[in-house]
């Protein structure tokens, strides 16, 4: 087995870096208040309509959404790498010709083609990672929240509050999480 | 003379003690409406008294369109509570007058009715509105299927959305 080279030139770091599976820390951050948020929403639903105390389940509530917050925040990670790579296809064109249109015509013939292309890629990528974290999050959270919705007041409606809320959250944090990693071919 | 005096001190003792004067009254009401929790509404009334002549420990009866019911007290303070129910088709939205008694006026109310003398000739001692807006059984599709129905519509558009990506 080949060992693991770490002599990449700086072009393909970057590549690995905009197209790899890790977030950048302005990423990750956006995506872990985004599940936050998202995962402290039902805290609402649960204090009024099951009548479960804020204060009483204080520590319940606290696990819950931290749990079912990195569940979320893992389905928007891989939900966003899926996305990325097809949203770059589609907007390729797209993007070459915004960028050759912004472009004089002295100025296309200064830079190199190389230097073209790079600031192609670069746009390309800049498109995709916003469009594909946007896309992400919008279907992980209205997947969550279905299937919270699902669990908590129809399949357990008959379940005392304290279940309902650990199965709920524990079940649609997990699902949404689990249903993230399949990708398609 | 002597008798006759003594007993004229006492019923005026006796009358002043139990006849509220004056009295002001803190209210509030309680009208079931949702018909999915009973077939019959129930009304209740919760009051705080307050005689002018400072008369604790009153026995009051209130009347609800010609049918009286005992009025309870708290154990401490005048703080009192009536409750009754009505078949909800005899207790469409309406606005009650409660009136309410004390012992004399119960006496005097019972006195009517078994002369059928006119039951509006007794005066309460004081009496309270209640507003009743009539049951009903809400919205015939239930709130957690609208969410439901929106949660799915949204999950729908983004579904087609992520679709044409892939795709």
């Amino acid at each position: 087995m080949a060992p693991k080279s770490s002599n990449f030139s700086k072009e393909e770091e970057l590549l690995l870096q905009d197209f790899g599976r890790d977030l950048s820390r302005k990423s990750s951050v956006i995506f872990y208040v985004h599940a936050l948020f998202v995962s402290a929403i039902p805290l609402w639903l649960f204090n009024r309509i099951h009548q479960m105390e804020m204060l009483d389940n204080a520590i319940l509530f606290v696990i819950g959404t931290i749990f079912s917050a990195y569940f979320v925040a893992l389905a928007y990670k891989n939900n966003k790498f899926e996305l990325k790579h097809k949203i770059a296809q589609k907007r390729s064109d797209g993007v070459a010709a915004e960028l050759n249109a912004k472009m004089s015509e002295t100025e296309s013939k200064k830079i190199s083609k190389k230097e073209k292309d790079e600031r192609i890629l670069w746009r390309k990528n800049e498109i995709a990672e916003a469009e594909s974290m946007q896309l992400a999050v919008f279907y992980t959270n209205s997947l969550f929240l279905i299937l919270l919705i699902l669990s908590s007041f129809f399949f357990f409606k008959s379940y005392s509050p304290m279940p309902n809320y650990i199965i709920s959250m524990v079940g649609a944090s997990s699902i949404t999480g689990l249903l993230s990693t399949s990708s398609q071919k | 003379m002597a008798n006759l005096f003594v007993i004229s001190v006492l019923s005026l003792l006796i009358g002043s003690g139990f006849c509220c004067d004056q009295p002001s009254v803190d209210s509030s009401y309680y009208t079931s409406t949702n018909l999915k929790l009973g077939k019959n509404a129930a009304f209740v009334v919760e009051l705080t008294v307050k005689c002018k002549n400072n008369v604790q420990d009153l026995k009051l009866y209130a009347d609800v369109n010609g049918v009286q019911y005992p009025v309870t007290k708290s154990p401490e303070g005048n703080n009192y509570q009536v409750s009754w129910t009505a078949k909800n088709k005899k207790s469409p939205a309406a606005l009650f007058d409660v009136k309410f008694f004390d012992e004399s006026g119960y006496n005097a109310l019972k006195k009517a009715a078994r002369i059928n003398q006119d039951a509006n000739t007794v005066k309460p001692l004081f009496s309270v509105d209640v507003k009743h807006h009539g049951m009903s059984s809400g919205f015939w599709v239930s709130s957690e299927l609208i969410a439901l129905a929106a949660a799915s519509l949204i999950f729908y558009v983004v579904c087609n959305e992520r679709s044409a990506v892939i795709s």
